[in-house]
């Protein structure tokens, strides 16, 4: 019979059963209902990421049930003792299931091709005229709609083939199939660390979840999605796609083909398994958007914090040499793939100390002519011991970083960011303030930088086709979809919660700078944004640290967004403070600094009283000295009372935390009589290098008003 | 009940996984306590209802199997009794897995109190998602479909949206007071209609079969 035949048989038998056709159309209607939603969505918050990231969230019940439809479909054969009836045709069984799975590629491109249609509507709806997006949307229609529903009509024809009858097998897969491709595991999946400290029994468990994850924005995700990277697509994802496509199929083959061919196929099908799985192994960077502990969110605080990587204290590093030139080679593949030739001022020292993230595997340090140079290598930090008067030293090394990616589909290396070797010992993650630290040289560097690479790269130095040359005290790499917004204003297009920043935001952030130093009295040239270029980062950064929103490089800026011109010039500010520790204090200055509180907040609008505001703050500052004098091991160990007497006190200081932050710095900075002096007190401590407390001073300076009142 | 027994013995290794399920659900409360210092109880409450409501319906559903889609279908429900109906084994089942969340909590009550509201809301939810699976498996007479639209239905609402849908039967916050069984009274009158529509069907298909 031919095939074309066949397949119309078996459609038939599909729009007979009532079993497979009323639930399929009820799918149908829900599809259509899904689409209806994001419109409405996409009416109401006009924001495509969310729209899209509604639209993705329930594939897999899609795929789930594309498994139900092609399994019942397939197994009627067996339950009605079709095959060996079928088998006496010339390859009657194979024909029958090439028109099953012609059957259910018809039925899995009516949803698939609606999905799709929606997500490139949405490209025109916004006017997005941005055509990498629409490159993106495409991919994403391919990737997460049509390969996806056509995996789960192979794995349910597939296991109808291999499983025959044996319903309870097949529900159990599916269901396990399910609960992967959901964020439900990750309660389950912490439980191996938390419980037993085994890190890697969660990373097992992990990669058995990744390989079987078919939509990789899975059921339940709540992180945004990145304009700058978009849905994850990386290499890897499409090749399990394909693998998840061609694996069950050699088992449908397994089973349709008699004899030694039969052999052949099993040996394809082993072959498939092992060259996945190898391919899988090498999938070097990802954007990893979970709660693991190698995830962009909580990765490098896992590894700093709570595994016990984090430094010990840094001892005074006195800087004994800084380096003159880089000349760097970098491959984006997988993973960032490096080759740095640097060039030290000082060549007459024994010993080098460099900082390099501990996510980057050194291959070789050599000198400039091959020759291995000795190192030793303790987390971030390099001691490298070169022969005297040998300033050029080669750095090889490859690796990746789980927040700062650098892949086929987008790289975000910033140049506050130790990606690649930079001078002396500094510390990358504050455990005080679980964000990153920025030590940037006080000197600039020459850099020539050549990057291989399938995208468009964005770079703080001048240059073109992925070849960079000038002087900074940072990289910055940017790709994906990104792009030059306005002159040396470099952003995502699709980025739809800030607007596009334009010139005149950066005049307005300027113009507030310089209005704020006129009312400090300070000169307002060093924090000037002038001709600095910007660099947008997605907004995601600001995720696991505070200390992002803006960071000030010698040539150029990186931001998180910018909003408006005000609210940028408060951020420049910020970057320029030293005393970043408490972020609600130094922000509530710079609100009463610019001038931007808000007035109707009812602690800013009640007058406060300096006097039972300073007993406050004592009192603050006491618990804070007894909260941080207890170690978690030194609490351990003491006895039940005191542990009692800590909790008792530790609440109250959680409790008196924001409040005391807040009044503090309302009262000095707005409501005090004396709150343009505080306000110049507080900018020259600000950016000066003093190691004092920050509430240190404001009690004294309250002080000195409750005295100076009661004279 | 002698014959439930027999249809739970025929389960083999399958009839074990909702004790595999409970027992991993003790150790991820006690791992989500350990890592958040005892102190998140909202996030437990979450995880029992993941585990402990979604895992309600595998033994009806996988006994409701042999009911719908074996060889010999029609002779079991040829030798049923009026006593044998299938909705008193789906409560019967409902009583056994009830008994089991209860040595659960047991366990749980020593690691937080209280949680008895906790309790209630939970053996609610089983009832009403038994009660789910038991109307959509008469009525599209198969079980793969109930199965998936549980799975569906607790990881989505459990996770997505939430209590924050009206259709959702989940309850979100910290199980210590009993506004957690807010909703808990509708989702009984629901499971009880779900149950009555069920049976409606269930007896249509019982002559049908003669």
């Amino acid at each position: 019979m031919e095939l074309i035949k066949i397949y119309e048989y078996i459609l038939r038998v599909f729009w007979r059963s009532k079993n497979l056709r009323i639930p399929y159309i009820i799918l149908l209607l829900l599809a259509i209902a899904l689409v209806i939603l994001c419109f409405y969505i996409q009416l109401q918050y006009n924001y495509s990421f969310d729209t899209l990231r509604l639209l993705v969230w329930p594939i897999i019940i899609f795929v789930v049930f594309f498994i139900y439809i092609s399994y019942e479909l397939t197994v009627k054969i067996y339950d009605h003792n079709m095959p060996e009836y079928l088998k006496t045709y010339g390859q009657g069984l194979c024909k029958t299931y090439g028109a099953i799975i012609l059957c259910l590629l018809t039925l899995i491109m009516i949803p698939a091709l609606l999905f799709s249609a929606f997500a490139v509507f949405l490209y025109f709806f916004i006017h997005a005229q941005y055509p990498p997006f629409l490159l993106h949307l495409l991919k994403l229609s391919l990737l997460y709609f049509v390969l996806a529903f056509s995996i789960g009509g192979m794995l349910g024809t597939a296991m109808a083939a291999i499983l025959k009858s044996r319903r309870l097998a097949v529900y159990s897969l599916t269901l396990i199939f399910l609960f992967l491709n959901t964020r439900a595991t990750e309660a389950l999946f912490r439980t191996p660390y938390l419980l037993f400290n085994s890190y890697g029994g969660e990373k097992l468990l992990y990669n058995i979840k990744d390989f079987f994850t078919i939509v990789p924005l899975e059921l339940g995700s709540t992180f945004e999605v990145a304009p700058l990277y978009g849905f994850p697509m990386e290499p890897y994802r499409w090749m399990l796609a394909v693998f998840w496509l061609l694996f069950p199929l050699t088992l449908i083959l397994y089973e349709c083909i008699a004899g030694k061919k039969k052999k052949m196929i099993l040996a394809v099908s082993s072959l498939l398994l092992l060259l996945a799985v190898g391919l899988f192994s090498l999938r070097g960077s990802t954007l990893l958007m979970d709660m693991r502990t190698t995830s962009f969110v909580i990765g490098d605080n896992m590894y700093y914090t709570e595994m016990g990587h984090g430094p010990a204290v840094l001892a005074e590093n006195p800087k004994k040499f800084a380096i003159k030139k880089y000349i760097m080679d970098f491959t984006v593949s997988n993973e960032l793939h490096a080759v740095v030739d640097l060039t030290v001022d000082n060549p007459n020292l024994e010993k080098y100390d460099f900082t390099l993230y501990h996510g980057y595997k050194l291959k070789s340090i050599s000198t400039a002519d091959g020759k291995p140079v000795p190192f030793v290598r303790e987390e971030d930090y390099l001691t490298v011991s070169p022969a005297p008067d040998t300033d050029r030293l080669v750095f090889r090394y490859y690796g990746k970083s789980p927040k700062y990616y650098a892949n086929c589909q987008g790289i975000t290396l910033p140049g506050y960011f130790a990606y690649y070797p930079k001078a002396g010992k500094h510390e990358i993650w504050s455990q005080v303030n679980n964000s990153y630290v920025f030590d940037l040289p006080s000197t600039d560097s020459e850099y020539i930088v050549s990057i291989h690479s399938n995208l468009k790269v964005f770079c703080n130095l001048e240059g073109n086709n992925n070849s960079f040359q000038g002087k900074s005290n940072g990289l910055t790499l940017l790709a994906g979809m990104y792009s030059q917004v306005a002159d040396k204003l470099y952003a995502e297009p699709i980025r739809e919660d800030a607007p596009v920043p334009n010139a005149a935001m950066i005049r307005k952030a300027d113009a507030s700078i310089t209005e704020a130093c006129k009312r400090l009295q300070r000169s307002p040239e060093p924090f000037l944004i002038g001709d600095r270029k910007i660099f947008q980062v997605p907004r995601t950064f600001h995720l696991n640290s505070q200390t992002e929103s803006a960071v000030v490089m010698s040539d150029h800026i990186t931001t998180d967004g910018i909003y408006d011109g005000k609210n940028f010039a408060m951020e420049i500010m910020q970057a320029h403070f030293n005393q970043q520790r408490e972020p609600v204090f130094s922000s509530c200055y710079l609100s009463c600094l610019f001038d931007s509180l808000n007035k109707n907040d009812p602690l800013v609008k009640t007058r406060m009283n300096h006097v039972s505001l300073l007993k406050e703050l004592d009192e603050f500052l006491y618990l804070e000295s007894q909260v941080n004098s207890i170690t978690p091991e030194k609490l351990r160990t003491l006895p039940e009372p005191e542990i009692v007497e800590y909790s008792k006190r530790k609440q109250r200081y959680d409790e008196m935390f924001l409040t005391t932050h807040l009044k503090t710095a309302y009262y000095l900075f707005y409501q005090s009589p004396c709150k343009e002096d505080n306000l110049r007190a507080y900018f020259d401590f600000f950016t000066s290098d003093s190691k004092e407390h920050y509430l240190d001073l404001a009690e004294k300076l309250l002080r000195e008003e409750v005295e100076h009142a009661d004279r | 009940m002698n014959n439930l027994i027999l249809e739970l013995k025929n389960l083999r290794f399958y009839l074990f996984i909702p004790y595999i399920t409970l027992v991993l659900a003790g150790f991820v409360v006690l791992a989500t306590l350990k890592g958040s210092d005892f102190k998140d109880l909202a996030a437990c409450a979450s995880v029992i209802q993941i585990f402990v409501s979604g895992f309600a319906v595998w033994w009806p559903i996988f006994i409701l199997k042999e009911y719908l889609h074996s060889p010999g279908k029609e002779l079991l429900f040829v030798y049923k009794a009026r006593k044998d109906i299938l909705m008193n084994k789906m409560l019967l089942l409902w009583g056994l897995y009830a008994l089991h969340v209860v040595v659960l909590f047991f366990y749980f009550s020593t690691l937080f109190k209280p949680v008895i509201y906790l309790f209630i809301a939970t053996i609610i939810q089983c009832l009403f998602l038994i009660a789910l699976a038991y109307f959509l498996a008469l009525l599209l007479q198969n079980t793969f479909i109930p199965l998936i639209f549980n799975f569906a239905y607790v990881f989505t609402l459990s996770m997505v949206v939430f209590s924050d849908l009206p259709i959702s039967i989940f309850t979100r916050g910290v199980p210590d007071n009993p506004g957690i069984l807010n909703t808990s009274v509708i989702v009984l009158i629901l499971a009880g209609i779900l149950f009555w529509a069920g049976y409606q069907m269930e007896m249509r298909l019982y002559k049908n079969s003669i």
